[in-house]
């Protein structure tokens, strides 16, 4: 069982207002604004769904967030998506992934109308993070996208430390080259399948909206950062099937034209869901520090 | 469906407005009152297919979220069973207000169905209560949350992802459906997913004090408080058919 730490954070002065809106489908969404005394003109945070779960996000993940970086300044938004939580399904035919995309277009648009927001940090948790990079890949008015447990691909490195440990001893030494053992198994079959097809083939596992290609996720991400965007990953160890050490990212797409603008955080010890109140507010000092730095770094350059 | 905050300005409460679909209006009103923690994010869905099923019957439906839970003002940790009650007076008056109503039902679900039965019973706004495997025992849900650990009484513990402090848990504690706070004059429906041993102790305990209610075992798989990494929602479609048909069944709407 785990002992929360500073859970009890009320965020009194800070003004909520749900939202309806959307073209081409009913889409519902909160608005946190700042504190009146403290709003400037920051870039407007969007969250978007983690997978099939609502706008509060896992364990109100989002709700904290949302408010959280209001405290700071900058004005947030979460919605869900066309058929998830409080929006009804589409009923424009548009296929899945198209549709995340317009429902994230047509929020922007409805934020840039409302609160004259001209730039916006898209922030998403697994699919949320796949749709946020999708999105900022060609939204010119996205500067920033945070993406937490995005689709990763193992590096020979990421094999190392998986298998290593269980190597040093000799009980599991004995057992790995067992001839019933699952994980000699697996490494076959991965050695075979990256023999038979290369290994630009290789697939993450899990089904997820949007990315699952090693060199499109490559492309997506060179094109977002040379369109002055700024990227944030973090990766949890619930991901750790998937990513397993801090420079596992950068050195898994080693050519990026400006990896300067690539702020990596990895949380060994966070579950997938950022289950405790210690988790969260880890992460959401992290992002909320980051946002700031964006907007310092846009001040500088502008000035 | 309409999504809007409603109640006290400093105990703002996020609500989402179905109304009657299609040509039948029954005049009458149906508030959803939702489970907390884990169990709240496992039965979004679920509420929202309930909420839909019972609009298109002709139903004016309002499902909303505790002070402190979902996307309604409130830290999480300020949750409490007592001032819930306050929030169920706000909904049931906010549904009342916009439907026009002389009187609504109320469905709840675990702990929501607990806190719908313990301040909708006498109230004489409301006509039915569906409690949809409600919480009967506080210690034994706290057991189930927490397991067998004894936190310092100021002590603020992480349950499946959600914070829960000494005060909820000295309120869940107290919990017990068996003993309702006052003769009701609310029809009790219960609609439980698995007969377990809590359900026949509620069950002999409100004949044992002459509660009428009806009592609806539609089995159905899966566990509110399940956690897994990816948020999977549970809907038990049978059940939940099962007592949007009881509603449209029901004479008095």
């Amino acid at each position: 069982m785990i002992r929360e730490e500073n859970a009890n954070q009320s965020f009194p002065r800070l003004s909520e207002r749900a939202i309806q809106y959307g073209l081409s489908s009913n889409l519902n969404g909160i608005l946190t604004r700042p504190p009146s005394k403290t709003e400037t003109n920051q870039p407007c945070l969007v969250i978007l769904n983690a997978g099939i779960l609502h706008k509060a996000g896992p364990n109100r993940l989002h709700v904290r967030l949302a408010r959280a970086a209001a405290q700071r300044g900058f004005p947030t938004f979460r919605f869900d998506f066309a058929g998830v939580g409080d929006s009804p399904p589409r009923g424009d035919g548009r296929p899945l992934a198209e549709g995340v995309l317009v429902d994230i277009a047509e929020t922007l648009d409805l934020l840039e109308a409302r609160l004259g927001a001209s730039r916006f940090i898209l922030a998403g948790l697994c699919s949320g993070a796949d749709n946020s990079l999708r999105a900022a890949r060609t939204d010119s008015r996205v500067v920033g996208a945070a993406l937490l447990d995005p689709t990763v691909h193992r590096t020979p490195r990421w094999y190392l430390n998986h298998y290593l440990p269980r190597l040093r001893s000799r009980e599991r030494v004995s057992q790995f080259f067992s001839l019933e053992n699952a994980n000699l198994k697996t490494i076959s079959k991965t050695l075979n399948r990256r023999f038979r097809e290369g290994p630009e083939k290789e697939r993450p596992e899990l089904f997820r909206t949007g990315l699952s290609d090693k060199q499109d996720i490559a492309q997506h991400i060179e094109d977002t950062l040379r369109r002055g965007c700024r990227l944030f990953y973090g990766f949890t160890g619930g991901w750790k099937e998937y990513y397993n050490y801090p420079e596992q990212l950068l050195e898994l797409y080693p050519n990026l034209s400006r990896p300067d603008r690539i702020h990596v955080r990895h949380y060994p010890e966070t579950s997938h869901t950022f289950k405790t109140d210690g988790d969260r507010n880890r992460l959401i000092k992290d992002l909320t520090d980051w946002m700031e730095l964006i907007q310092t770094t846009r001040k500088v350059n502008v000035s | 469906m309409n999504a809007f905050f409603f109640g006290r300005a400093d105990r703002s409460l996020f609500g989402v407005y179905h109304p009657p679909q299609g040509r039948t209006d029954r005049r009458a009103g149906i508030v959803l009152c939702s489970p907390m923690g884990q169990e709240y994010m496992r039965s979004h869905r679920a509420f929202r297919q309930l909420a839909n099923l019972l609009s298109r019957k002709g139903y004016h439906v309002l499902r909303f979220d505790w002070f402190g839970t979902g996307d309604s003002m409130g830290s999480s940790t300020d949750f409490s069973i007592k001032a819930s009650s306050e929030d169920l007076d706000a909904a049931i008056m906010e549904l009342r207000a916009n439907a026009d109503l002389e009187c609504v039902s109320l469905i709840g679900l675990r702990l929501g169905a607990s806190i719908a039965a313990m301040g909708g019973v006498a109230r004489p706004d409301v006509h039915r209560i569906v409690l949809w495997d409600p919480v009967v025992s506080g210690p034994s849900y706290l057991e189930s949350l927490i397991g067998d650990l004894q936190p310092e009484p100021e002590e603020t513990v992480g349950a499946l992802g959600f914070p829960l402090t000494g005060a909820m848990r000295s309120e869940f504690s107290g919990l017990d459906l068996c003993s309702l706070p006052a003769a009701p004059t609310a029809l009790l429906s219960i609609f439980v997913s698995e007969e377990s041993d809590e359900y026949k102790i509620l069950k002999r305990g409100w004949q044992g004090a002459g509660i009428p209610f009806e009592y609806s075992w539609v089995p159905a798989a899966g566990n509110w408080n399940e956690v897994d990494n990816f948020g999977s929602a549970l809907v038990p479609q049978e059940l939940i058919g099962t007592i949007v048909a009881s509603f449209s069944e029901d004479a008095h709407e």
